[in-house]
């Protein structure tokens, strides 16, 4: 499979009065057509910035170094002529607040239909209006159709019906599905989903999760989430991500059945305690990203610290597949 | 944006300052006794008159001085009766709720529906025109909107977790009002009032230009009523009119800019150092 | 040492007139008659998804609202009979933990006086006591003394809700109720809490009720386990072999492992849209076991095996 998305070397900074954020310290990441990446990482390791960077909506935030190829295109680079006409179109965003993200004084169906209509014309104003892609009513209705038949909405939920509703008159679910819904109208390449499930109570996290998997394999997504269940279940690849970098990277199950960076280990260990046994012991607290340890950021908080792991930020190593940024893989970690 | 409202707030501390520095200072830097009877009316500025002299031969310069006492005086004053009215009545609505929250702001909705500057006028008629009626009356008319948004601010901090932490903790009324409530709404507080200095002072001038003021008190509506009546707009007599109109007009600016930095610097959620 | 008896919280909308005369049933039975003990030394753990009502119970427990009906006995004195000095020397004893650390902690309050607060208002010591005191909970809870000057928002969520923790401790409480402490947080730090959470319990023999929606963590945690479904205790076991031994269909769906896409998944969560009086089991119309029976009757919280009580007719 060809590779859709190519991150490399992504260095992405906030300058704030507290000091210089860095967000992203040299991300790489690859994602094939068709294939579902997860990125797995706490609240402040920097996964927001990176996916709003791969469109290049993390301003006040700075690209500064580094290359975000999509289908050969470095995305860094365009302008936001060019950009727009992505948005939306080549690359959806699902974001994770489904309960502000729809216009409360439109229905389903206006703003499906809205969606549409913006992304085929690019997001251009003029030419919504008087372009050529002017789209009518039948032709909106038939891809509202087809799009939530391949989530399998039909059975669940009467069209009908959805469309002549508001956002407040659905439920928490209904309207995250909404969202995904308008995200793929105009058969994006790559779908982006923002903790998909964290803000729901378990049966709809189930059913959104559902939908993901009928989509896998029809659409590239990257699916960004601190839940192990929702990635597991839903990607074939992951990433996990610590202090602005991805410290491992590779099939989604060999990871978590073999999890090799201390810090996946770590994330791994703290998902289900099992009863009787202790807590894993875990000292320190999340990194601020302004003052980052020398060396590999995680290291003050490494049981398996080594000296050079506070000497050398470590690069990726490639261990049976997986890619591990850790001096534990590396020379000296071998020897 | 915190560094530019600093600036602004900054600007208009420093305008009001000068401005009432000057109304202090007034005797030491006028020229004449507003209220003495000068030689001739109706003099252009010049040496002994800087800004010339009004229908009765005073110095409009000491005038302005002079009349910038009582309007700010009157400002100050009625908003201060406005907002002391408005926030008791905003915070006991609030925080007791039930049918002495309506009944309250039943009260409170009569008058904010009244337009203001025809109560007052009518008010004024019947209780006659010295300083402190005319404080009293534009105080009376401008406390039901501080009312509306203290009690909402209020109805939103009672609601709020750390309140019902501090209930769950023991607290009785008296506390969480005084330790919680209180604090947190005296941002808002204050904010009204540096407005309500700005809108009373607009309406005490309006109120004088219109006649209804303290004949016997200077003040710049007076100026600008006297301007008008005796011929100085008609004849072109900028001096006369303009000065005190451009001061009342800095005074709102500087109160505005002032109430623009209190509203940000408030929020101690902008002290935030990191950016997540 | 707690009991809760028959304990009912309505909520009754305020209408119009016209609308009172055509929807006269229009309530909230929030918590609809919940009937269940708490031993000393204990953990309880509450669960249920958004919306069952185990906030509002955990707040009607503690008199924080008003209850509609039933009794709540602390130590043998019913919590609603207590006069105002009674009370307060309960909320000395009985401390709260929420869920949201970002509006339970006064965001114009420095650390320091958020954590002096409790002292503050039962009159604890002087000023030095009281700082001292604040210095060694900052210890337990290992945060850097040098937080104490600075505000809330400068701390992330873990942090807060540390000093939320320190905060319902420092009064020396028997009794902690955690309303999803560890609700919005990361695994990890969530770990760390709940770590520390374990240790203080230890340290300071304290019972708890734990009330979460992540099955996992009150698995974990608890003594013995509670299943709330809209406003009615379902099940109440012990948390040993729960995951075997559990009979309740709800509690059995809450259990199950994320399921595959081909699965047919029950419709999401609680809805309080449709209140009008429904009789028979709360549960039936999404239970895949239903009789003609639970549509009629509803189940009364029964012991079916000596610890273990539920609420449903089929357990037997």
């Amino acid at each position: 499979m060809k590779e859709l998305l190519k991150v490399r070397d992504l260095h992405v900074v906030f300058e704030t009065p507290g000091g210089l954020v860095q967000a992203n310290r040299g991300v790489n990441l690859d994602v094939k057509a068709n294939e579902a990446v997860g990125i797995m990482g706490e609240s402040g390791c920097g996964k927001t910035v990176l996916f709003l960077s791969l469109l290049r909506l993390q301003q006040p935030g700075k690209i500064v170094q580094g290359c975000v190829l999509f289908d050969g295109r470095d995305l860094a680079r365009l302008g936001q002529k060019e950009m727009q006409r992505i948005r939306g179109s080549q690359i959806a965003l699902v974001l994770q607040d489904h309960a502000t993200a729809l216009n409360p004084s439109f229905t389903v169906g206006e703003q499906l239909g809205e969606a549409l209509v913006i992304r085929k014309n690019g997001g251009d104003l003029w030419r919504t209006v008087w372009g050529q892609h002017k789209l009518d009513d039948v032709e909106v209705r038939r891809e509202i159709d087809s799009v939530l038949q391949d989530l399998a909405l039909g059975d669940v939920v009467h069209v009908d019906k959805l469309l002549d509703k508001y956002p407040h008159q659905l439920s928490g679910g209904m309207r995250q599905r909404v969202l995904i819904a308008m995200a793929l109208l105009a058969r994006p390449r790559l779908l982006i989903a923002d903790e998909p499930t964290t803000a729901l109570d378990r049966a709809t996290q189930m059913q959104t999760l559902a939908l993901f998997e009928r989509l896998r394999g029809r659409t590239a997504m990257l699916i960004i989430s601190h839940d192990l269940d929702a990635i597991s279940q839903t990607c074939d690849r992951v990433a996990v991500m610590y202090g602005g970098s991805i410290v491992e990277r590779g099939a989604a199950a060999e990871v978590f059945a073999n999890p090799r960076h201390p810090y996946t280990r770590l994330l791994l260990s703290c998902q289900k305690p099992r009863r009787g046994e202790s807590l894993p012991p875990v000292s320190g607290d999340v990194l601020d990203l302004i003052d980052f340890p020398p060396g590999c950021s995680f290291h003050p908080r490494c049981s398996q610290a080594m000296s050079v792991c506070s000497q050398v930020k470590p690069s990726e190593f490639e261990v049976e597949g997986v890619k591990v940024a850790c001096h534990l893989f590396g020379e000296e970690g071998r020897s | 944006m915190p560094i530019k409202a600093d600036k602004m707030t900054w600007a208009g501390v420093a305008i009001l300052a000068l401005l009432v520095l000057c109304t202090i200072l007034a005797p030491l830097i006028t020229p004449h006794d507003p209220w003495a009877y000068g030689r001739q009316p109706f003099l252009n500025p010049g040496r002994v008159n800087p800004l010339g002299t009004n229908d009765v031969g005073q110095d409009i310069f000491s005038e302005l001085v002079y009349g910038g006492r009582t309007s700010l005086l009157i400002g100050f004053a009625a908003a201060l009766v406005a907002v002391t009215t408005g926030t008791l009545i905003g915070l006991v609505s609030g925080f007791c709720k039930g049918r002495l929250d309506e009944a309250l702001m039943g009260i409170t909705d009569v008058f904010l529906v009244i337009p203001a500057l025809p109560l007052v006028i009518l008010v004024s008629v019947y209780v006659g025109t010295s300083i402190w009626n005319i404080i009293l009356v534009i105080g009376l008319v401008s406390w039901p909107s501080t009312a509306r948004v203290i009690r909402s601010q209020t109805l939103s901090v009672r609601e709020s977790g750390y309140v019902e932490s501090a209930h769950a903790m023991g607290a009785d009324d008296s506390w969480l009002m005084w330790r919680h409530v209180l604090p947190n709404v005296l941002p808002l507080i204050l904010a009204r009032f540096v407005l309500a200095v700005a809108i009373a002072m607009l309406m005490e001038a309006s109120l004088s230009f219109l006649g209804l003021g303290d004949p016997t008190a200077k003040s710049w509506g007076m100026m600008l009523h006297y301007a008008f009546a005796r011929g100085g707009f008609i004849n072109g007599l900028w001096w006369w009119y303009l000065p005190p109109g451009l001061a009342i007009a800095l005074c709102t600016l500087a109160l505005n800019l002032v109430n623009f930095g209190v509203e940000e610097r408030s929020d101690p959620r902008l002290k935030r150092v990191m950016e997540r | 040492m707690i009991q809760v008896q028959g304990l009912k919280k309505h909520f009754r909308f305020r209408h119009g007139l016209i609308t009172r005369l055509r929807h006269p049933d229009h309530v909230i039975k929030a918590v609809d008659g919940v009937s269940f003990d708490i031993k000393e030394g204990e953990t309880l753990g509450l669960v249920g998804e958004s919306g069952c009502g185990k906030t509002t119970l955990a707040k009607t427990m503690l008199r924080l609202h008003l209850p509609t009906g039933g009794r709540v006995l602390y130590r043998g004195r019913d919590i609603l009979s207590m006069g105002k000095k009674e009370l307060k020397a309960l909320r000395r004893e009985v401390q709260v933990i929420f869920q949201d650390s970002n509006s339970t902690l006064d965001p114009r309050m420095t650390l320091g006086s958020i954590l002096e607060e409790p002292l503050r208002i039962h009159h604890v010591g002087n000023r030095d006591l009281r700082k001292q005191r604040v210095a060694e909970m900052m210890e337990k809870v290992k945060l850097s003394p040098a937080f104490l000057s600075r505000h809330p928002s400068e701390l992330s969520g873990g942090q807060r809700q540390r000093i939320s923790i320190g905060r319902a401790l420092l009064l020396e409480p028997r009794f902690i109720v955690a309303d999803e402490p560890l609700a919005g947080l990361d695994p990890i730090v969530s770990t760390q809490l709940l770590d520390l959470m374990l240790s203080l319990k230890r340290d300071y023999g304290l019972t708890y009720l734990f009330i979460s929606h992540d099955l996992d963590t009150v698995a974990y945690v608890s003594d013995r386990i509670g299943v709330m479904y809209r406003g009615k205790i379902v099940e109440i076991m012990n948390a040993e072999r729960f995951e075997s031994r559990a009979r309740h269909p709800y509690t059995r769906f809450l259990l199950t492992p994320a399921p595959r896409a081909s699965e047919p998944a029950l419709d999401g969560g609680v809805h309080f849209r449709d209140q009008r009086s429904e009789s028979g089991c709360l549960f039936s119309k999404k239970c895949p076991h239903s009789t003609q029976l639970c549509a009629e009757l509803s189940p009364p919280l029964r012991e079916i095996v000596p610890g273990h009580q539920v609420a449903c007719h089929l357990a037997d």
